[in-house]
């Protein structure tokens, strides 16, 4: 909401930024929810930074 | 100049945390002073000329800075005087000689979007990126995690850092800068993403 209030600073030197690497289902769908398509597809990192920099340049 | 250094837009940005491997980068807690942050969140959530950009493997919205109109306050982020300090940090934090070319391109991530694992590299393209993140409060339900991974697998994650406000991480782009942004959940997310290109023999 436009409204709503910038989140205030964190203290300095709090270590929130970092989700804990636990094993779990929530990491493994952050996993999926990343990765890329499986072979065949030519979707891959240097297609991504073409594509990115054709729409930003 | 001292003077911009200390009171410029970018003077909170002070690497918190760095790294040299899987490949060099650094976090900072803050970047932009809180009247800039606050005044650019809200002209992020008005009548900017978002771009939608959809392909098989990312969604988001974008657009560069330099095709907007700027209200006065927030001119001085794309001020030379004040990009060059933002360039002089980042040379200290990746320890290398930037050259005077900094680009700045706006993001925004609504639900349902994310960005799949990449790693910035393109030939003759910039060399170092400084992402800031901007929004209301994110819950970790919200997701939009940055993730940096040990290789181009996603099964091999190195870190997963929360999109708070405020927050940036710079890095050196190489064929090892894997990263991604998870699916968006709720909210929005809205990133300030600065390029820079290595000086010329640097």
């Amino acid at each position: 909401m436009p409204n709503d209030p910038v989140p205030a600073p964190r203290p300095a030197g709090s270590n929130d930024l970092d989700l804990p690497l636990v094993d779990s289902v929530a990491l493994r769908r952050l996993i999926e929810e990343v990765r890329k398509r499986e072979a065949g597809d030519p979707a891959g990192a240097t297609l991504y930074n073409r594509t990115y920099h054709r729409h930003n340049r | 100049m001292p003077t911009i250094a200390l009171a410029g837009p970018y003077a909170p940005l002070a690497p918190c945390d760095s790294a040299e491997t899987p490949f060099r980068y650094f976090l900072a807690d803050r970047c932009l002073t809180p009247e800039i942050e606050s005044a650019l969140l809200q002209w992020l959530e008005g009548s900017v000329p978002w771009k939608l950009v959809e392909t098989d493997f990312y969604e988001q919205y974008e657009f560069d800075l330099r095709d907007a109109a700027l209200p006065g306050e927030l001119a001085v982020l794309v001020a030379p005087e004040a990009l060059g300090c933002l360039r002089g940090k980042m040379e200290c934090a990746l320890s290398c000689p930037l050259g005077p070319r900094v680009d700045v391109v706006a993001h925004r991530l609504d639900p349902g979007q994310r960005i799949a694992i990449h790693n910035d590299l393109r030939e003759g393209g910039e060399t170092h990126r400084l992402t800031v993140q901007l929004n209301r409060g994110l819950s970790d339900e919200d997701g939009g995690f940055f993730m940096l991974f040990n290789s181009d697998d996603a099964n091999d994650v190195h870190r997963i850092l929360r999109p708070a406000s405020g927050s940036a991480i710079g890095f050196a782009i190489s064929a090892a800068s894997h990263h991604a942004v998870s699916r968006l959940y709720g909210g929005t997310r809205y990133t300030l993403v600065y390029s820079f290109h290595v000086a010329a023999g640097g």
